[in-house]
C-alpha cells in the first residue's frame, strides 16, 4: 500500500502516535505540526487523504480548508477532521468545506481513527471507478 | 170693683212673682247643675278671701265636702300660702275681665301635693265694687309629670346624645388617625418603590398600566406620564423593550418566574409576575424587573473559563487515552501490566467524561448549547442507548428490559444531546440500583397530547424526600448516592432537564427512598 497520507497536528504526542500507527499498516506519512507548513505540505505531496485538526498556532484547520477550496488542484484530497471540540456549528462549517468525517479526540481511540482513514479512502476509490 | 180689681191685680202680681221666682229658682239650680258639672274646680271667695261656695269638682280634686270648706280661707288648702296673701293684693289692680294664672301646690285633704293652676278673676257689683273671686284650679299633676318626665327624657336622650356624639368624636379621631397612618404608610411605600432597585410595574384587572417607578422607566426607555394608564396593546407597540416585554412574560399576564430577558449584549433583567389579590377584590399584576447583567457577566466569565479549562484540559485527555489504548494492545504485558493499564484507560474515561459534562454545563450557561434538530424515529434513539448499557447491566446482574409501544414515533431533535439525554437516564438508573434489582424503559405514545413519554423505572436507592427539589440543580447529588458511590459529577440530570426543555419536552419524577425511582420525559411529536 502506498498511500500518502498527511497529519497536520500541533500536538507532537498525537502527531507521532498516529504516525507510527498508520506506517505500521503500510502507510506513506507525513506530518505538519501548523496550518502553513500544512498547506505547503498538502500542495508539495499531493497526498491521497489529510487528517487536519482544527486548532492550531499560525493558520487554523478551517482556513486550510478554505485555502484548499480555493486550489482546484488540491481541492478534492478528501480530509478528516481530528479535533478536541464537537459543536454542531463547526461540523456544519466543515461539512460545508467539504470534510469527510469528523473525530473528536477524547472520544475515539486510535483504532477507530484507523478505521475511519480506511472507510474514507474506500469511499473516494470507489469515486473514481 | 176697684178692690176687687187691685185684689185680681195683686193676686195676678203674685202668681206672677210666684212664677218668676220659681223661674229664678230654675235658673239658679240649672246654673248650680251647671257650676257642679263643670270639670274644673270652681270656688267663690268673699271679698276677705274667705271660701263661700264651692262646686263638685272641687271637692272631689281638694277632698273636702263643701261643709267642711266653706268659710275656710283660700291659703288653707295651698302649700304656698304667703304667695298667696301676694296675690290678694294684685288682684285688687286687676281690671275686670283680666284673669291671673298662678301655678301652686294644692294640699289636699288626704294632705297629699298636687301641682295646680290656679286662675283667679275678681267679682265687681254694677257700681264696680268688688264683691268677692272666682277661683278656677285645674289640675296639672300629670301634665306636670308628663313634663318632668318629657324633661326627664330630653335630659336622659341629650346625655345620650352627649355621649354618641364623643363616641363619634372618637371614631372620627380614630378615623383620622388610620388615615394619618394609612397617609404615611403610603408615603413609606411610594418611597421604597420610588426608590427600588428594581424596575416594578402594575396592572390593574383590564390590564392597564397603573403604576412604574423610576427604575422601571429607566429600564424600559420610557416615561411615567406617557404610559400610565396605558393597556397591553398600546404599551407593545411603545419601543423594543417594552414589546420584549410582553414577549417574555406573556401578553396573558400570567405567573412568571425569574424569567430572564437579554436587552443587549451586556444588559439582562430577569422578569418576574405575580398576581397580587388586593384585598380580596382586584387582581393587581405586579411586574419585577431585576438587572441581572452583573450576574450574567459573572456567569459568563466563570462560563468562559470553565470552557477554556475544560478544552484545555481534553487535550492532554485525549493524548493519555490514545496513549493507552495502544498500551492497552501491547501482547507483551502480563496480567497484572495489562490490568493497570486498563485501570488507567478507564480513569482517563471517567476524567473525559466529567469534563464534556462540565463543557455541556458551560455552554448552556453561555446559551452556546447548539441544538441541530433533525426528524429521526425516537425509538432508534432509545434502543441504540439501551444497547450499549446491556454490557453493563449484565456485569451488575440487573434485569434490563425495553418497553415500546407500537406506532412510529417521529421527533424533530437534536440526536446527540436527545442521546446524552436518554443515557443519562438509563445510565443513573443502572448505576444506583443495587445487583439483581430491576430497570425498565418504556416509550410510549400519548395520541391526544401529540406527545410521547419515555420513562426509566429502578429499584435503587431512590431520593430522599428533603432532596427531591433540588435533583436537576448543577452539581447536586443526592446523599444517600453520595455515599454509595463517589464517582458523579452532579451534572448529568441538570444537563438532561435542559435538553429536554430545549426541545420542548417536560421531565419530572416519583421517588421513594430505598424503593425506588421513575423518571419521566416527554418529547412532542413532529407528526
Amino acid at each position: 500500500m502506498d498511500k500518502k497520507i498527511l497529519i497536520i497536528e500541533d500536538e507532537e504526542i498525537l502527531l507521532d502516535l498516529l504516525r507510527e500507527k498508520l506506517r505500521a499498516l503500510g502507510f506513506k506519512v507525513f506530518t505538519a505540526s501548523d496550518g502553513e507548513a500544512g498547506l505547503a505540505a498538502i500542495r508539495e505531496i499531493n497526498p491521497d487523504l489529510i487528517l487536519l485538526d482544527i486548532v492550531m498556532p499560525k493558520m487554523g484547520g478551517f482556513e486550510v480548508m478554505e485555502e484548499m477550496q480555493k486550489d482546484p488542484s488540491i481541492k478534492d484530497i478528501p480530509v478528516i477532521i481530528i479535533s478536541n471540540s464537537g459543536q454542531p456549528v463547526e461540523l456544519d462549517k466543515a461539512k460545508q468545506l467539504g470534510a469527510k468525517d469528523w473525530l473528536i479526540k477524547t472520544e475515539f481511540d486510535p483504532k477507530e481513527v484507523i478505521s475511519k482513514v480506511f472507510n474514507v479512502l474506500e469511499r473516494t476509490d470507489s469515486d473514481y471507478n | 170693683m176697684f178692690s176687687f180689681l187691685f185684689h185680681k191685680k195683686v193676686a195676678e202680681l203674685k202668681k206672677e212673682m210666684r212664677e218668676t221666682k220659681e223661674d229664678l229658682l230654675n235658673v239658679s239650680s240649672y246654673l248650680d247643675d251647671l257650676f257642679s258639672f263643670l270639670p274644673i274646680a270652681v270656688c267663690d271667695l268673699n271679698p276677705s278671701w274667705v271660701i263661700s261656695n264651692t262646686n263638685k269638682s272641687f271637692e272631689k280634686l281638694t277632698g273636702y265636702t263643701q261643709v267642711e270648706i266653706v268659710g275656710e280661707r283660700l291659703e288653707k288648702i295651698f302649700l304656698e300660702k304667703e304667695k298667696i296673701k301676694g296675690i290678694q293684693t294684685e288682684l285688687l289692680n286687676l281690671k275686670e275681665i283680666e284673669i291671673k294664672n298662678v301655678e301652686l301646690t294644692l294640699i289636699t285633704r288626704e294632705e297629699k301635693e298636687v301641682a295646680v293652676n290656679v286662675s283667679f278673676a275678681v267679682r265687681r257689683d254694677a257700681r264696680g265694687n268688688i264683691v268677692g273671686f272666682f277661683v278656677g284650679i285645674t289640675d296639672i299633676s300629670k301634665l306636670k309629670k308628663i313634663q318632668d318626665e318629657t324633661e326627664q327624657k330630653i335630659v336622659q336622650r341629650t346625655k345620650e346624645l352627649e355621649k354618641s356624639r364623643k363616641a363619634l368624636l372618637n371614631i372620627l379621631e380614630d378615623t383620622e388617625e388610620a388615615r394619618r397612618r394609612a397617609e404615611e404608610e403610603r408615603k413609606k411605600t411610594e418611597v421604597i418603590i420610588k426608590n427600588f432597585v428594581d424596575g416594578m410595574l402594575a396592572f390593574n384587572k383590564t390590564k392597564k398600566l397603573i403604576l412604574i417607578n423610576p427604575k422601571a422607566e429607566e429600564f424600559l426607555k420610557t416615561k411615567a406620564a406617557e404610559v400610565l394608564g396605558k393597556d397591553i396593546r398600546v404599551l407593545k407597540k411603545k419601543n423594543r423593550r417594552w414589546a420584549q416585554l410582553f414577549k417574555t412574560a406573556g401578553e396573558g399576564m400570567k405567573e412568571v418566574f425569574r424569567k430572564e430577558m437579554a436587552i443587549s449584549k451586556s444588559f439582562f433583567l430577569e422578569i418576574t409576575t405575580t398576581i397580587v389579590e388586593s384585598q380580596g377584590k382586584e387582581n393587581l399584576i405586579l411586574v419585577i424587573l431585576h438587572d441581572i447583567s452583573r450576574e450574567k457577566l459573572i456567569e459568563q466569565m466563570k462560563s468562559q473559563f470553565v470552557s477554556v479549562a475544560a478544552h484545555q484540559l481534553r487535550t492532554p485527555l485525549s493524548i493519555i487515552k490514545w496513549s493507552l489504548s495502544l498500551l492497552k494492545e501491547e501482547k507483551e504485558f502480563n496480567r497484572e501490566e495489562k490490568d493497570l493499564v486498563l485501570k488507567a484507560y478507564q480513569t482517563n474515561e471517567r476524567m473525559i467524561n466529567l469534563v464534556n459534562d462540565l463543557l455541556n454545563v458551560a455552554r448552556i450557561e453561555e446559551g452556546r448549547f447548539v441544538y441541530e434538530p433533525k426528524i429521526v424515529e425516537f425509538s432508534e434513539i432509545v434502543e441504540s442507548v439501551y444497547n450499549s448499557l446491556k454490557e453493563y447491566a449484565r456485569q451488575k446482574k440487573i434485569e434490563f428490559k425495553l418497553e415500546i409501544s407500537e406506532g412510529k414515533k417521529i421527533v424533530k431533535v437534536d440526536v446527540e444531546k436527545i442521546s446524552l439525554a436518554v443515557k443519562n437516564l438509563i445510565e443513573n438508573a443502572l448505576k444506583y440500583t443495587p445487583e439483581k434489582g430491576k430497570v425498565e424503559v418504556s416509550v410510549k405514545e400519548r395520541k391526544r397530547r401529540h406527545e410521547l413519554v419515555f420513562s426509566v423505572r429502578d429499584t435503587g436507592v431512590g431520593i430522599p424526600k428533603d432532596q427531591q427539589e433540588r435533583i436537576f440543580t448543577k452539581f447536586f447529588r443526592g446523599a444517600n448516592v453520595v455515599r454509595m458511590q463517589t464517582e458523579g459529577t452532579g451534572l448529568g440530570l441538570f444537563i438532561t432537564k435542559n435538553i429536554i426543555e430545549a426541545h420542548g419536552g417536560k421531565i419530572w419524577f416519583k421517588s421513594q427512598e430505598n424503593k425506588g425511582t421513575i423518571f419521566y420525559f416527554t418529547l412532542p411529536l413532529s407528526f
